[in-house]
């Protein structure tokens, strides 16, 4: 079967439109705009660096990538309700339009083509020069009980790490629950302007690909109380045969059926106890279409002083994938973490820490084959401590750890420094890093590497920033690998209306 | 050999660089001074103001000590101010008191005339509402009210009961701020330019109090300082209090009340944050909004700490281990095997990285057919996402698919003990059945388990 190109080039049209539509909403819905803040950010990130591949052959590959980002943010839309106030109460609703664009290439060299099943997708990814980040209207307090947001939205808890576009809605109680529902498409490859960040899902390469995907969700959450945050939350992605009817399915036929791709429940809870000294928090999330708690977290923040502070923690993961992944199948065994991490400001400029983490891996024999694990429990972890000095003009920070177990070894310390001249328009940053390193596995592989770098992040002028970097690395294998970066920040915000 | 050693020793360049990054890191050790005086006096003036004869210059922020304004750089992206509008600093007030200022700066008062401190209010905490005094100055006195005069509290107060007492008083809560009313006269700053035309207002309320926007128009970094510490409250170490206020918008749990040991940061954050941003998401979203997640999730900023010097010759190791969890920046499908495949890692035969070579990941007897040793199926179960940085499903079904299936395997079964008819099956084949035919063949008598 010829396989096609997952990714549709974007059309300026279809940009503009997306752009203009909350925007659109927005004025229409504000009437007479008065003092809206516009607040527009650009940020251009350069890097450029040679990379000798590990192994006999040796090869150069060039690395240089670019990224620029446009970032807009509308905010203040609808006007004081009251003539006499300067600004609208937060109570009275307000409205903001907020937009993240990016634009990115990778002008880098590689030694091949991809191959097998994965090269067409690799290579359309490749193609995908523009990335909407995110971008929605969003209302808040809206008659002083409902938000939402809409457009697309990048979501980040205890469901997952996804963006979608659609709408959110939200409505406060007077029972200090809050009611919320959200739903539209998720965005995957099928999308005109991609996120970065969505994982394959097993259909690669197949007409399946262009699949679209709803997303419906609802939750619970606690509101305004004061010594709890909780939320439990439901959401379900599925591809329905509905919309999907004229993508041929694996056999040839016309329309792919129905499938679940994600489907997951989550509850997470935080207190704040002992007035704020002692805050347990904790998350869990089941995975119906795999039918097991796929990812759960528990800890505690502990403030025994006003010095000394603690925190440890437990988690248990099950890697999960999409639905229409088998690797799903594979996935059989949690891994376990056990974290500590404390922490003492020994004065009003240094404070130091130590952190230890231990990793449990779990193995079972495998079913058919009934091969038995050479281990049933493999460990992984360490620890690691550091201090960090800030004075007037100048910030450091030392760190050091150790790992070993599964992996191997990696061990290495640094040292990161940043110093303000001229006025604090200047930073001058010096960093140094060592690392060694012995592969449990692989004999050959093992090294050390210390890499020095030099920058400075200088202000330009009223919200504009360059940021340079210099890296040299030294290394047993290297004679040199020098690395650079750069990036152009430029922030400016301008109002709209009278006051 | 895992590559071609460099020659040993030193060369120039070698020592230049250390020297460059000697020179720069002794500058920030043992230079602070020295740092102080390059910024010279020009900072200075943007944070403290000429002292009047016999008085202590005064700083901006309260206090009279210099701040920590010092800072370790975390990313090499530029971090400087927030994106959006911060949260509100003003806490909510309540002011049960009728008042017009329109209508008193018509009859040409002057704002001083009512709120009679605030030449010399140094501190945002200062209590700048008239007293009633103030009031009976203009007004039939009231505060203390003479024996023979009739009781009149209802023309100011708004809470006023039927034995004309004032029930209520007026809560105006200290703002999480930093703000010097004198210095800002003396620099010449009009009322107006930060509280707006009070001559259209009646009560003035917290709203009528300037938010950043207002204040960056002239706290620019070169009329005024743009340091945060310039407005908002730090610790001695230059840390920014997170005490919050009595602000609907702010996550319950950051602490309200004296005390803030919870809510900041520790050193180690970076590393633990995923599983707290997951419990309590509110409570980031509180100071950080998407772009600061995006920025390194994304991955186009790249946190020096996490992926130091050559990490590029270490990241097998931490990628077998889930020291990170490589899959929240980078997707295994996409980002790592992209890579992988076009670097041919393990793809050529007799090469390093092929099964056998010198830096195989796989060690010997990682798998084969059935009946020889099958290492990686323990790997897969525990670690399943670094096998699929380098493999897609190809590689499983050459052997896991059916013989029958629409790629032709050898049969051999992936799933643990008691699968079949079990509730994972069941939850797998009721929503997805199509990932089920990808070994199974339509038919297939495995395929009756629903």
């Amino acid at each position: 079967m010829a396989r096609r190109r997952r990714v549709r080039a974007p059309t300026l049209g279809r940009v503009l439109a997306t752009l203009a539509l909350p925007l659109w909403v927005a004025m229409s819905v504000a009437g007479e705009a008065q003092a809206s803040e516009v607040r527009m950010t650009s940020r251009s990130i350069g890097e450029g660096y040679m990379v000798r591949l590990p192994g006999p052959e040796g090869q150069l590959v060039g690395r240089r990538r670019l990224a620029q980002y446009v970032n807009l943010g509308v905010f203040g839309i609808l006007p004081p309700k009251e003539s006499d106030q300067l600004r609208r109460d937060p109570e009275d609703g307000q409205l903001q339009v907020v937009a993240s664009m990016r634009l990115r290439h990778d002008f880098g060299t590689f030694t091949r083509r991809a191959s097998g099943q994965a090269a067409d997708l690799i290579e359309s990814l490749d193609g995908r020069q523009i990335d909407m980040m995110y971008g929605y209207l969003e209302g808040q307090s809206i008659a002083r009980f409902f938000d939402f947001k809409l457009g697309r939205q990048f979501e980040m808890s205890g469901l997952d790490f996804y963006v979608f576009d659609g709408a959110w809605l939200r409505a406060r109680t007077p029972a200090h629950v809050a009611v919320e529902i959200f739903g539209g498409q998720q965005v995957d490859g099928t999308a005109v302007f991609g996120f970065p960040t969505f994982e394959l899902d097993g259909t690669q390469g197949t007409p399946a690909d262009d699949s679209h995907s709803p997303m419906v969700g609802a939750a619970f959450a606690l509101d305004a109380v004061k010594f709890a945050d909780a939320r439990f939350a439901y959401r379900r992605t599925w591809s329905p045969a509905s919309i999907n009817d004229s993508i041929p399915d694996v056999g040839g036929t016309s329309g792919v059926g129905t499938v679940v791709n994600q489907e997951f429940v989550t509850g997470q809870v935080a207190l704040r106890l002992a007035k704020g000294k002692l805050s347990p928090f904790g998350s869990a999330r089941y995975n119906l279409g795999v039918s097991r708690l796929d990812d759960l977290s528990a800890g505690v923040w502990w403030a025994m002083t006003e010095k000394h502070t603690i925190r440890a923690y437990y988690l248990r993961t099950i890697p999960s994938f999409d639905l229409d992944s088998i690797f799903n199948v594979f996935a059989l065994e949690p891994f376990e973490d056990v974290r500590v991490v404390y922490q003492v400001r020994t004065g009003p400029r240094w404070t130091v820490y130590s952190r230890f983490q231990g990793r449990f891996f779990h193995a079972s024999p495998t079913g058919e084959l009934d091969t038995e694990p050479t281990e049933r429990v493999a460990f992984g972890g360490g620890g690691g401590g550091g201090a960090e000095l800030r004075t007037r003009r100048f910030g450091m920070r030392l760190d050091g750890y150790g790992l070993g177990g599964e992996g191997g070894i990696r061990t290495g310390g640094s040292v990161d420094t940043r110093t303000h001249v001229l006025y604090d328009r200047i930073a001058l940053d010096a960093r140094m890093y060592g690392l060694y390193y012995k592969d449990d596995f692989t004999e050959d592989r093992e090294g050390y590497s210390i890499s020095l770098q030099t920058g400075t992040n200088v202000r330009l002028g009223h919200g504009v920033y360059l940021n340079l970097l210099a890296e040299e690395i030294f290394t047993p294998y290297y004679k040199g690998a020098f690395r650079a970066f750069a990036s152009l920040s430029v922030d400016g915000a301008f109002r709209v209306g009278q006051r | 050999m895992m590559s071609r050693r460099a020659e040993r020793g030193l060369s120039g360049r070698h020592l230049g660089w250390a020297l460059l990054w000697c020179c720069v890191f002794a500058l920030g050790l043992y230079g602070d001074e020295a740092a102080s005086k390059l910024s010279g006096p020009r900072a200075n003036r943007a944070q403290t103001t000429t002292a009047p004869m016999g008085r202590s210059p005064t700083v901006v922020g309260g206090g009279n000590k210099p701040r920590a304004r010092g800072e370790t750089p975390s990313t090499a992206g530029v971090m400087h101010g927030p994106r959006r509008r911060g949260t509100a600093v003003y806490p909510a007030q309540d002011i049960p008191i009728r008042f017009n200022h329109g209508k008193h700066l018509l009859r040409g008062m002057d704002c001083a005339q009512c709120h009679t401190g605030i030449d010399a209010s140094r501190r945002a905490a200062d209590n700048n509402f008239p007293g009633g005094k103030v009031c009976d100055s203009c007004h039939t006195a009231q505060h203390p009210k003479p024996a023979d005069v009739d009781a009149n509290c209802s023309l100011c107060h708004t809470a006023v009961d039927d034995k004309n007492r004032v029930t209520a008083g007026l809560r105006a809560p200290r703002p999480l701020l930093v703000f010097n009313h004198e210095l800002h006269e003396r620099a010449g700053s009009d009322c107006e330019d930060c509280h707006g035309d009070m001559s259209k207002v009646r009560l003035a309320t917290r709203l009528q109090l300037p938010d950043e926007q207002d204040c960056l128009t002239c706290h620019d970094g070169f009329g005024a300082t743009d340091a945060c510490s310039a407005c908002h409250p730090t610790e001695a170490s230059g840390r920014l209090q997170l005490r919050a206020i009595d602000d609907r918008s702010m996550p319950a749990l950051v602490p309200r009340d004296d005390n803030s040991w919870g809510a900041a940061h520790d050193l180690a954050f970076v590393e633990d944050h995923a599983h707290i941003s997951k419990a309590n998401p509110k409570l980031c979203e509180s100071c950080h909004d998407e772009t600061f997640c995006i920025d390194c999730h994304a991955g186009s900023i790249r946190p020096m700490r996490i992926h130091s010097g050559d990490y590029i010759n270490v990241h097998a190791l931490d990628a077998r281990a889930q020291t990170q969890n490589c899959q929240s920046c980078h997707r295994t499908q996409s980002f790592c095997l992209g890579c992988h495949e076009r670097l041919g890692f393990g793809a050529e035969e007799g090469g390093a990285f092929a099964v056998g070579g010198s830096l195989s990941f796989h060690p010997d007897g990682w798998a084969g057919p059935p009946g020889m040793p099958q290492t990686h199926a323990h790997a897969a179960q525990r670690n399943m996402a670094a096998c699929a940085s380098c493999h897609t499903e190809d590689s499983c079904l050459a052997c896991h698919a059916t013989s029958k299936g629409p790629v032709a395997g050898l049969g051999a079964n992936p799933h643990g003990a008691r699968f079949r008819d079990s509730a994972r099956c069941n939850a797998l084949a009721t929503r997805n059945r199509r990932v089920c035919l990808k070994c199974h063949a339509p038919g297939d008598a495995a395929l009756d388990c629903l």
